[in-house]
């Protein structure tokens, strides 16, 4: 209880501290509001108690005129206090948006191998909209809500301490239960929070997945796994909603003790003199006037309890930290980078037993090729993710011109290694930004010359705002275009070293020459690791390296190996020549 | 349609809930109107004054009654309106989501108006969002029910009363709702702009987690975040205007009902002056006001909810793709107790069995870039193995996708044994044909589920399936075995992994007819080797499968009966390899480049 109530004043100060000024002007809205709101009822007294008393009918009229004015000022005064509100709550929560969203981009590749993009929507704006509540009318409302009613029960005091008393009781009592109930439905929501992720999380991803699901004539399948995640939906809301009819019923219990005891109270005091009619109508009115707050407190805290799941889940995400730290910083030098593997061994941390790499060591100097061999599952992959410090080797270094990759920052490793993969990745924005990745300092002509190196100048050409054309999703390029794009992507950056993963396994042989002929410019003064199934691919290798199960089998020139009959390249070789002569 | 339509259908969809909810929520609002009624026989019985007077002993029973009757009635309510608003959400849900299914699968998202695809993101916010805003219309209707019942209760005691007073009381009403009018069709036009501005929202994130590795390796992490500040700005905006229209016309009917308040002071004074106005009178009024705001607030607020609604409902719509308008609301079974609905399960029969297929003038060009394949000739008899071959671009997987209906052809005529084949999508499917795309996708489950998708384990050869597939090995290797969970998209998988297992999904079906695209694409010589053999295999036995595969690799090209090659979505050339390989110039040359 105590750390939630911590991690919500931290994400308070965090948030609303650069809008001081406008929070200020916000409470100050509210608490004008709270002033009127007291401030009427009086006038109602006087009202009465001149009626009864058989005062002028000008200072009656004078009263309600006095009333209505009142009344006008605090609607216009709520609705400033929304527009400020709405803004606090918006820059607040989209800062929050954008730091989560920036915070899941630095979690490690593990991270997302278990987060769906759909879950993380979830989390990232679906979590976060809840707590736009909380931002603001939550936190201000709730303590105007609470100003008030303080306000209120201290002039019932005033008026009478038996009065006082009672009620201040009643709204004690209904606050300690009230927290026990909150107690126990905050897991109930979360559940049905969570139950909400799970179920937009799979829709997400059948989205994406239609062809799959009709050709492999599994619709039916699918749409019984929706029906089940839609009962969990409404099953998990029915769950908290049985405890929930218990928070949204007690005003209506703690309304009737009040009045109640203000009948008793005001029967007693107005026969022996010590109240007015007038005051014992205010004791009533005074008591509606905090069912508005009561009520809203309610809904509130309601509100808050949701807010505190997502909150939680807000948290829980904000705390995962990256195990990869980054260095301290070191010079990676320029051009190309020459890249040694020192007795690098790794595995998963879901596969302890099962090591993906194993004393991996070579050395591949500045500005060769190497080409990477091996069996799906052999380390390949493994291998250039640890590169680019998506993991670190369990034992073992990497080193880029002799400086362990760990000593670098992330950033400076980046910027200096490239990469290429099979999959190409879109983004909805214009064509600029998917090439340049969001970068506008990048000039146009620089972008127009690798967009003509690789090939893609007719295809830009034929684009209704050239650069600012807008990429809707994946259906406006077609596989091989993509790969071009990506390689454009990689001669944009301009790094001392490539990872070509697979990158043209899909690419037909025409596409895959154009492609040749790029890649032949862009390792023109780069290192180069040509990750590759086929043996066409690592023609422009110099060295060639094979792992089998995580170890290197065979590391050497390609020319050599080519050459030697006992190499395992040469029996490659050998399986597509057999092939190439049939 | 109008909004009412829909409201209507989802009513009719389940009637119990609803009627139960009204019902009740009625009750508790027409209870709210004894509270006014207690309060004036204490004053009369305070002040002695003439009319109904209670002890003070009656009036605490009087209000217990109250109590429960009103705490009962609002707990049934909540109960029965959750359970409508979920039903109907899974109702929507599921209609939309059926729909997906019934559209061309390559393709199976709607267009936004300006003519763009909408990605899965902003498909996602239509998903999440409408359905929930749509059945919280609903609720308005309750307020409206619940609270005219007792505002007609509270007008006729007033009525009783004072008629004059009443009337000064009610004035106001006819201008919030002339004024809510009025604004009605600027709040709809803010809702439709700060739907949009949060579908650009959804649609980034969804495009920043589905390319996290792309952003990572470009080091591209904070550009991107930025880019994601201007949209997320952009939404603020759209919604700080869309909240503050909401609140005025809130705050405009509350406020009024504050003025009419002030009304009842002023019109009440002369006869409280006079003495033929009491205090408990007074009391009554004032009581009343409470209920009066919220019918003023809700008669207020129902004219814009509902213009607002009618966005999601053209969302809503848009979903079902060519369907008439208020498909979305159509009754379907949701299962959402009892047993879910039985998998069917087709087993191959010998009407299954394929003889032969012939494709005649297939074509499909894609509106957006005018490419596509036009007029496409073929023949795929039982048992053979037909290579589809080009270069990129060249249409290769577009004839299949057109082919199998996971594109609509605009022209062309498919033949199954020398029937008409009149709607391609349903009817290539298992146990007649199967299809794995150049990218096949995973979904978050165990890997058998993920190959099985629903096919009952018990009548598979799953294990057949996976040693076709390459896949035993790994499967070994895998502590979990066939129920290892392979993560969102199957990532815990490499791609060869993925693509093999994809493979296993399509052969664990024992189609008649196998298509697939290029599907070795992730796979190493050796495991490609395998494969091919053991389907080759599999090729010259007695129950010799029939393949259409798009490739361009040799091992494939040198087995086929007949090679398909095409230039510009066109058939350039067919015949065995040596024949084209003699008569073919573009062949030769992709022979030498592969």
């Amino acid at each position: 209880m105590e750390s939630e109530r911590q991690t919500y004043g931290r994400l308070l100060a965090t948030y609303l501290r650069p809008q001081r000024g406008r929070v200020a002007l916000l409470a100050l809205l509210m608490v004008g509001g709270i002033g009127l709101q007291l401030a009427n009822p009086q006038l109602v007294r006087r009202f009465i108690d001149t009626a009864q008393t058989g005062g002028s009918l000008n200072q009656l009229l004078g009263a309600g005129a006095i009333f209505m004015s009142l009344a006008v000022a605090r609607q216009l005064l709520q609705i400033v206090a929304t527009y400020v509100g709405e803004n606090v709550a918006w820059t607040a929560t989209n800062a929050l948006r954008a730091d989560l969203a920036g915070h899941c981009l630095r979690l490690d590749m593990s991270f997302h191998k278990v987060h769906k993009p759909g879950e993380l929507i979830e989390r990232v704006d679906g979590d976060v909209n809840k707590l736009a509540n909380f931002f603001s009318r939550l936190v201000i409302r709730l303590a105007s809500n609470l100003l008030l009613l303080a306000g209120v029960l201290a002039l019932l005091w005033a008026l009478d301490w038996g009065v006082g008393l009672a009620i201040t009781l009643i709204s004690l009592a209904g606050a300690v239960y009230l927290r026990h109930l909150n107690q126990r439905i905050v897991p109930r929501w979360e559940g049905l929070r969570q139950s909400e992720a799970s179920l937009f999380g799979h829709l997400e991803e059948w989205l994406n997945g239609a062809e799959d699901i009709r050709s492999n004539g599994a619709t039916a399948y699918i749409m019984q796994r929706l029906h089940r995640l839609s009962r969990a939906r409404w099953l998990s809301m029915r769950h908290a909603m049985r405890l929930n009819v218990f928070v949204i019923t007690l005003p209506i219990t703690l309304f009737t003790l009040a009045y109640v005891a203000a009948h008793v109270l005001g029967n007693t005091l107005f026969r022996n003199g010590a109240l007015s009619i007038g005051s014992i109508y205010l004791i009533f009115y005074y008591i509606d006037v905090i069912k508005g707050p009561l009520w809203e407190i309610l809904r509130q805290v309601e509100d808050l309890q949701r807010a505190a799941a997502s909150l939680n889940r807000v948290a829980d995400l904000l705390a995962q930290q990256p195990t990869i730290v980054d260095g301290r910083g070191a010079d990676l030098g320029v051009g190309a980078l020459a890249v040694s593997c020192d007795n690098v061994s790794f595995h998963y941390a879901d596969a302890p037993e099962q090591p993906a790499l194993a004393d991996v060591a070579f050395h591949l100097a500045a500005g060769r090729v190497l080409g990477l061999l091996g069996r799906t599952g052999s380390g390949k992959t493994t291998l250039t993710r640890l590169l680019f410090r998506f993991y670190d080797p369990t034992q073992g270094a990497i080193t880029l011109n002799g400086v362990d990759i760990r000593a670098a920052t992330q950033r400076q490793l980046r910027q200096r290694i490239g990469m290429v993969t099979q999959e190409v990745e879109l983004f909805h924005a214009s064509v600029r930004d998917n090439l340049t990745l969001f970068d506008p300092a990048m000039p146009d002509a620089r972008i127009k010359q690798v967009v003509q190196e690789v090939g893609l100048a007719e295809w830009l050409d034929g684009l209704p705002d050239g650069l600012d054309t807008p990429l809707a999703g994946s259906h406006s390029l077609s596989a091989g275009q993509a790969q071009l794009l990506a390689f454009a992507r990689v001669f944009l950056a301009d790094p001392g070293l490539v990872v070509l993963d697979e990158a043209s396994s899909r690419l037909d042989p025409a596409t895959e020459q154009l492609v040749e002929r790029a890649m032949t410019r862009l390792l023109a003064g780069r290192t180069a690791i040509i990750v590759a199934h086929r043996l066409g691919t690592v023609q422009r290798a110099d060295e060639i390296m094979i792992l089998e199960q995580g170890r290197v089998i065979e590391h050497g020139e390609r020319a050599r190996l080519a050459a030697d009959a006992g190499s395992r390249f040469f029996q490659l070789l050998q399986t597509g020549m057999e092939e190439a002569m049939a | 349609m109008k909004p009412y339509q829909y409201f209507w259908q989802l009513i009719k969809f389940r009637p119990r809930y609803y009627v139960t909810d009204v019902i009740t929520f009625t009750l508790h609002a027409a209870a709210g109107t004894a509270l006014g009624l207690i309060l004036r026989a204490y004053f009369n019985y305070l002040t002695g004054e003439p009319g109904l007077a209670l002890t003070v002993g009656q009036v605490a029973a009087a209000q217990f009654g109250y109590a429960f009757v009103a705490a009962a009635a609002l707990a049934a309510a909540a109960l029965a309106f959750i359970n409508f608003e979920f039903h109907g959400m899974a109702l929507l849900i599921r209609n939309m989501m059926a729909r997906v299914w019934e559209m061309p699968a390559a393709d199976p998202l709607p267009r936004h108006p300006d003519g763009h695809r909408l990605s899965s993101g902003e498909v996602m916010s239509t998903l999440r969002d409408d359905p929930e805003l749509m059945l919280q219309a609903i609720v308005v209707i309750d307020d409206v029910i619940g609270f005219g019942v007792s505002a007609i209760i509270a007008l006729g005691v007033m009525l009783s009363i004072n008629p004059w007073v009443t009337v000064g009381t009610f004035l106001p009403l006819a201008l919030v709702i002339a004024l809510a009018r009025r604004l009605g069709e600027r709040a709809r036009r803010y809702r439709q702009a700060s739907r949009e501005a949060t579908s650009r929202v959804t649609g980034m994130i969804a495009d920043i987690f589905n390319a996290t590795q792309a952003i990572k390796v470009a080091d591209a992490e904070e550009r991107i975040i930025a880019h994601f500040r201007q949209l997320n700005d952009a939404r603020r905006q759209a919604m700080v205007k869309d909240q503050v229209l909401e609140r005025t016309v809130e705050a405009l009917s509350n406020g009024t009902v504050d003025v009419g308040m002030g009304l009842v002071l002023l019109l009440a004074a002369q006869a409280m002056a006079a003495g033929s106005f009491t205090v408990g009178d007074f009391a009554l009024f004032a009581a009343y006001i409470w209920p009066m705001t919220q019918v003023m607030r809700v008669a207020g607020t129902v004219i814009t909810r509902y213009k607002q609604v009618g966005v999601s409902t053209v969302r809503l719509d848009a979903m079902m793709q060519g369907l008439p308008a208020g498909a979305v609301a159509a009754h379907h079974p949701i299962y959402m107790d009892g047993n879910l609905p039985e998998l069917p399960y087709t087993p191959k029969t010998p009407q299954h069995r394929l003889q032969t297929m012939t494709v005649r003038d297939l074509s499909y060009i894609y509106p957006d870039s005018g490419n596509g394949i036009r007029h496409i000739h073929l023949d795929v008899p039982r048992g053979s193995f037909t290579v589809i071959t080009g270069r990129i671009g060249s249409g290769k997987t577009t004839l299949l996708k057109a082919l199998l209906g996971l594109l609509p052809a605009q022209s062309g005529e498919i033949r199954w044994n020398g029937e008409r084949v009149a709607d391609p999508a349903s009817f290539f499917t298992p146990p007649r044909c199967a299809y794995t795309g150049q990218t096949p996708r995973l979904f978050s489950d165990s890997l058998r589920h993920n190959i099985l998708l629903g096919l009952p384990e018990a009548r598979v050869d799953l294990d057949g399936a996976i040693y076709h597939a390459v896949m035993a090995p790994d499967v070994a290797d895998m502590e979990q075995g066939l129920d290892t969970l392979v993560g969102p998209r199957g990532v815990r998988l490499s791609g060869g992994q993925i693509q093999r297992a994809a493979a296993a999904r399509m052969f664990v079906r024992q189609p008649e007819l196998l298509v697939f695209d290029d599907l070795s694409s992730a796979l190493d010589v050796e495991t490609e080797r395998q494969l091919w053999e053991r389907l080759f295999a599999a090729a010259s036995g007695a129950e010799r499968p029939t393949c259409l595969v798009v490739s361009h690799r040799r091992a494939a090209l040198r087995q086929a009966d007949q090679i398909i090659l095409l230039q510009d979505g066109q058939v350039a050339a067919r015949g065995p390899l040596a024949t084209l390989l003699a008569q073919s110039p573009e062949m030769q040359q992709l022979w030498q480049e592969s």
